[in-house]
């Protein structure tokens, strides 16, 4: 019964790390289809899980908290996409910029509210985001059962998420002609589609998603904005959109192996395991599979087409 | 009759009134108060040259280009045009050269493209589209499989869904710009078919073409541009490819440079059967052969797209070849390289000054060092900054390159024609003995053309083997010794000075002539 | 030759002064907002820095390590390569250092220059395999070191946590030996027992003058500026691009092993385990971009933004979050990413001007 317990266990810390790495990445492929690139996800991840978590302090309502995490990060969104579709600056160079202003406008705002502290106060259980099921599982909270079923909201969201966006990009027009912008924008503005204004759209939507992302981390998984909080996972969503290869479910199943291996390195830094190797090593694995899946699979695993490129109506 | 009854008339018959259009770039002059018209149910061919303004004309009457003065006629009703959109909306569908389509797409995808036909919560109503497609494809016989993704597809398959694209937005007027590009015989003679059932079906096809057998076969009417003017508009019943091919090309004055006779030396640039494809598989260059000796001149000549700028890369080595070699004074390549064949002796002067040719933001002095600054300007590594400034004095001196700061300059603030200069300068130095020149004077004032095509005769009396690729007939008449044509990827003509002349040369690049 | 690119330094130059001071001006209202004083918080920044020795000292410190990735990411820069890998390189660096550092055990004229030597190697290998990808598979750099800086890290973690390597009870390795030390210790002394004065800035400061001179001097700095401005006419010109981009990648990389290098012998003598890394190898991109991608700029852009860093960490202490340095980098950043754009613009219009003003041609065209 050990291993059904171990099982279970690492099965819900899968989950609950993959949550906010899905929100992130399905973000970035969404402005990745549209043949935007934004590095800048670190940033959009700090500002939606500060957000989150200061307005559920204050109103007490974790879905207000929710929506307002996406608003922030779309707000930093809407700056890179400003500077990036209309003024045609470089991708990169505008990412960096949006990792050093938004954690430092969102710990400079918290330091200034709680009294020069860069961590936020602990959120109390009844104000974080509902877990639907507690109720069933109220006497054996860290049971095998529990670990199978009982989560945050977010998580659920999560494969919501998924599922609209999949259904958005492959069965509404909306979704034809951003798969359109990414690949050939020329093509699809002689067609009549406004390629500046989609791709401005699509990264204000990205934006949205990554926050909630952030947040999912802090009304659900933690209690409290730390600024360690994100260390990282937005680079990581980075990595599992291309691991994805730009689809929905391909970005579902890399979230999932990212979460895994996080999930592993807490589980092996726990008292009881002594494993032959170490789970540091264990942790560069989704990347080296990345890279190799860009290696191997040469053409189309560089995704749309026009990724990357400004595009500048002549 | 007066004229208004005459106007009226002509509103009522004709499908696309153009009247007056002028079209300017800063200072040069693209379209020049042209009038142009077609009838429903005919087939009308737009012919010109290259730089004619027949691609600029056409880019106006679908929304592409904004212009400056003028009038556009749809069906009778005054059109204002900003936008591809409202083209499509007046019923303007157009083909283009190179296809607008998304190669990870399938064809029925990229067919309905901005007009997808919806049902709720905004999804597309695939099923209706196909419904429409199938249709469509019944209805003028054009047969494509809807759900094969693009990139899978042949040129001459794509070209298909190109004009699926068009006539799927309702388009009854269709602009088919050069559209036996890419295609072999048979797959023009499949397109004629398709042609022939939209004259049926009471489409206006415009044919913007160069290609004279084609407009004998398949147009009505055929209105020729040549230099941004209208030159002329008639019938085509049984007109000759020569007078066709005359109206073409006219008759260009230039002033003459002396050109010495001379006898040619031994053979210092040789092809022998080259091949070249393009990235989608389909044959730019078919056996391509030709020498050129010291001290002569060749001429390449051809209307764009048909091999011309592709070898103009090949021969420097800037792109790769399928088979075939080039020996360069005894020197063998059957692939590209750019520095050893550049070590074996060619020099090139690029058709883009801007993407080949210089490093703007490099000065002058720079710009003229690109190529042997490691072997000549450089001890152990380190530059000679005063033997480049040295250098660069010279040439300034010698070619007489105008610029506000002398070796110093950034190449960006000089003059198209300044710039040009340093180039030469560069390429006619150099210890080669093969000189391939494309376009050199593109772009340049009278002061300029005069030059570079002084220099280039200045090299053919130093026994260099030039290779002349110019769109200017007049420019090759009158510095080469022997002019070979380009039609469709292969030679299809040589003939030396004497024997050439502007109706000749137009005739064999428009396909005309021998076959 | 050097005239002209005075005056395209000197524009260069004003945009830069203009971005940073817009960027405080920003950083002050924001302080407004907050109900600060922007004056007294600027006050205490440049007193943070200039008054006492000890903080001038610890400016220096601090600003070494980016000053060396600084220099990595702007030679990188010169040939139109953007090395977000600078991290990941810095973090090899240290591991080569450290293992060089602790496990060998010579007297110090031989010690450190082999420490050195390891850390130069640790970073130029880690770049090699990003320069590689690229002109092999045609990857592009930015999302193979991404890739590569994450690999870096947790194999600086799992060395770090290996038996041999690791101090017990704790999450750093061992220190390096005395003698693979660059510190200075009579300086130290004098200064404060903590600070960690040592040679490293000399160094910096020493390679930035040499690649100052191989950018600008040699035919191996003219062809890669030339390849970074326009690879079609360097090609076309018969420069090896393959050659020189590969080459660009690897020497970049091995300046930031170098910076990890220094980072080990002259300030932290051990790796940590950590999740995120000090991320020197981003704070490298900010001062390779305002120093405008040249060494002797990132020489004054990292003591810039080195001695800012340090000083607003000693700000929370009176009030003010540090943070106000981030919000005002990042501005600075952003700034800098619409510029190019806006530059470009500037030099088309300039360029039109130009053509008005030479005797009558028609347009320049390609």
């Amino acid at each position: 019964m050990e291993y059904l317990s171990i099982f279970s266990l690492l099965f819900n810390l899968t989950l609950s790390s993959a949550t906010p790495l899905i929100f992130a990445a399905l973000g970035s492929m969404l402005n990745e289809n549209s043949g935007v690139t934004n590095i800048g996800l670190e940033g959009l991840m700090t500002a939606g899980a500060w957000t989150g978590v200061v307005v559920a302090l204050f109103t007490h309502n974790p879905w207000l908290a929710f929506l307002c995490a996406g608003l922030a990060a779309l707000l930093f969104a809407s700056l890179y996409a400003l500077s990036v579709i209309y003024l045609h600056a470089n991708q990169i160079i505008a990412g960096i910029a949006i990792n050093f202003l938004a954690p430092g406008v969102v710990i400079f705002l918290n330091r200034l509210i709680f009294n020069g502290s860069v961590s936020s106060p602990a959120l109390m259980l009844e104000y974080k985001m509902p877990r639907p099921f507690a109720q069933i599982f109220q006497n054996n909270p860290s049971g095998i059962l529990s670990n199978f079923f009982n989560f945050y909201c977010v998580v659920y969201l999560a494969f919501v998420a998924v599922i609209v966006l999949w259904y958005i990009l492959y069965r509404t027009r909306l979704g034809l002609h951003i798969r359109a912008v990414g690949e050939h924008p020329h093509a699809a503005d002689t067609m009549g589609i406004n390629v500046y204004r989609l791709r401005f759209s699509c990264l204000l939507g990205s934006g949205f998603l990554v926050g909630l992302g952030g947040a999912s981390i802090t009304l659900a998984i933690v209690s409290g904005f730390r600024p360690s909080v994100i260390s990282g996972q937005g680079f990581i969503a980075l990595a599992a959109v291309i691991l994805g290869q730009w689809n929905p479910l391909g970005v579902l199943s890399s979230c999932l192996l990212f979460g895994f291996f996080r999930a592993l390195a807490v589980f092996l830094d726990g008292p009881t395991v002594n494993l032959q190797v170490s789970p540091h090593l264990w942790a560069t694995l989704p990347y080296i599979c990345s890279l190799l899946v860009l290696v191997f699979a040469a053409k189309r695993s560089q995704g749309p087409a026009s990724l990357g490129k400004p595009y500048i109506r002549s | 009759m007066n004229r208004d009854l005459l106007w009226g008339h002509l509103l009522k018959d004709n499908a696309v009134v153009m009247r007056g259009i002028v079209k300017k770039y800063g200072d040069f002059i693209a379209n020049d108060h042209i009038d142009f018209s077609v009838r429903c149910g005919e087939v009308h061919a737009l012919l010109g040259e290259n730089g004619s303004g027949k691609t600029t004309l056409m880019s106006i009457l679908y929304g592409l280009k904004s212009f400056d003065e003028g009038e556009i006629f749809l069906f009778g009703e005054r059109v204002d045009l900003h936008s591809p959109i409202d083209a499509m909306r007046c019923g303007v569908g157009m083909v283009h050269q190179h296809f607008m389509l998304v190669q990870e797409f399938s064809v029925l995808e990229n067919i309905i493209l901005g007009h997808e036909p919806m049902r709720h919560l905004g999804q597309i109503n695939y099923t209706l589209a196909r419904q429409k497609a199938q249709a469509l494809m019944q209805k003028y016989q054009l047969f494509v499989d809807l759900d094969a993704k693009i990139s899978q597809l042949s040129v001459n398959v794509q070209q298909r869904v190109e004009i699926l694209k068009a006539l799927y937005t309702g388009a009854k007027v269709l602009i088919l710009d050069e559209p036996t590009a890419a295609l072999t015989p048979d797959e023009i003679e499949s397109l004629f078919d398709i042609i022939k059932s939209f004259r049926n079906n009471g489409l206006a096809v415009i044919l913007v073409t160069h290609k004279l057998k084609e407009i004998q076969r398949m147009a009505d009417r055929c209105t020729v541009i040549r230099q941004g003017r209208l030159i002329d508009c008639f019938p085509v019943d049984n007109i000759s490819e020569e007078k066709l091919a005359a109206k073409m090309v006219g008759r260009q004055v230039m002033l003459q440079l002396a050109r010495r006779k001379k006898e040619p030396g031994e053979i210092l640039f040789d092809m022998q059967n080259l091949c070249a494809h393009d990235y989608r598989g389909v044959q730019i260059l078919e056996d391509v052969s030709f020498s050129v000796r010291a001290g002569e001149i060749v001429g390449l000549v051809g209307v764009q797209g048909n091999g011309l700028d592709e070898l103009a890369e090949i021969i420097p080595g800037l792109m790769p070849w399928t088979s075939g070699i080039i020996n360069l004074q005894g020197q063998v390549f059957s692939q590209h390289h750019v520095r050893h064949m550049m070590d074996a002796g060619l020099a090139n002067i690029p058709a883009s000054r801007h993407k080949h040719g210089l490093v703007l933001e490099y000065s002058l002095g720079y710009n003229l060092v690109l190529k042997n600054i490691s072997q000549e300007y450089a001890h152990k590594g380190i530059i000679d900054e005063e033997k480049i400034f040295a250098h660069a004095a010279q040439m300034i001196e010698k070619f007489d390159i105008r610029s506000p700061n002398g070796p110093f300059s950034a190449a960006a603030d000089l003059s198209g024609g300044n710039q040009q200069k340093i180039i030469i300068a560069r390429e006619v130095n150099d210890h080669g003995r093969i000189l391939l020149a494309v376009n050199p004077t593109r772009g340049l004032d009278v002061g300029a053309i005069e030059f570079v095509r002084q220099a280039l005769l200045e090299e053919r009396e130093k026994n260099k083997a030039i290779i002349l690729i110019s769109y200017e007939l007049a420019e090759i008449l009158n510095l080469c010794d022997h002019i070979l044509v380009m039609f469709r990827g292969k030679i299809v003509g040589r003939l030396s000075s004497d024997q050439a002349d502007e109706q000749k040369l137009g005739l064999l690049m428009a396909g005309g002539g021998a076959a | 030759m050097r005239q002209n690119e005075w005056k395209q330094n000197a524009q260069q130059l004003l945009v830069i002064f203009v971005t940073i001071v817009l960027s405080f001006f920003l950083g002050g209202l924001i302080l407004l907002c907050a109900r600060l004083n922007p004056f007294v918080v600027y006050g205490r920044l440049i007193s943070g820095i200039f008054s006492r020795p000890q903080f001038i000292a610890w400016s220096i410190i601090y600003a070494t390590p980016m000053i060396l990735t600084g220099l990595a990411v702007a030679f990188a820069l010169q040939a139109n390569l953007f090395n977000i890998g600078a991290n990941g390189q810095f973090i090899m660096g240290t591991v080569a250092a450290v293992a060089a550092g602790y496990f060998i055990k010579a007297p110090a004229l031989i010690h450190i220059p082999i420490t050195v030597m390891a850390g130069i190697l640790g970073g130029a290998v880690w770049a090699a395999i990003v320069g590689y990808l690229k002109v092999r598979h045609h990857l592009h750099e930015v999302v193979v070191s991404i890739m590569l800086n994450w690999v870096a890290l947790y194999l600086c973690n799992f060395f770090t946590l290996l038996p041999a390597v690791n101090q017990p009870l704790s999450e750093t390795s061992y220190n390096i030996q005395p003698s693979a030390s660059l510190q200075i210790h009579f300086l130290s002394q004098w200064l404060g027992r903590s600070t960690r004065v040592n040679w490293g800035i000399v160094i910096a400061v020493i390679l930035a003058i040499f690649l100052h001179y191989v950018l600008h001097r040699t035919t191996f700095g003219f062809k890669l500026k030339a390849i970074g401005l326009n690879q079609d006419a360097s090609l076309a010109a018969g420069m090896p691009m393959a050659r020189m981009q590969f080459s660009s990648m690897t020497i970049s990389g091995a300046i930031a092993g170098l910076g990890g290098a220094v980072y080990i012998m002259g300030m932290l003598p051990h790796t940590v385990v950590s999740s995120v890394g000090d991320g020197y190898g981003f704070d490298g991109i900010s001062v390779a971009l305002i120093g405008l991608g040249e060494p002797i700029g990132v020489i004054f852009a990292g003591l810039f933004y080195g001695a800012l860093k340090y000083s607003a960490g000693k700000l929370t202490s009176a009030g003010t979050p540090s943070e106000l340095i981030s919000i005002i980098i990042g501005c600075i950043v952003y700034f800098i990413a619409i510029s190019s754009a806006l530059q470009a613009w500037f030099l088309r219009w300039r360029k039109k001007r130009m053509e008005k003003k030479l005797p009558a041609s028609a347009p320049g065209g390609n």
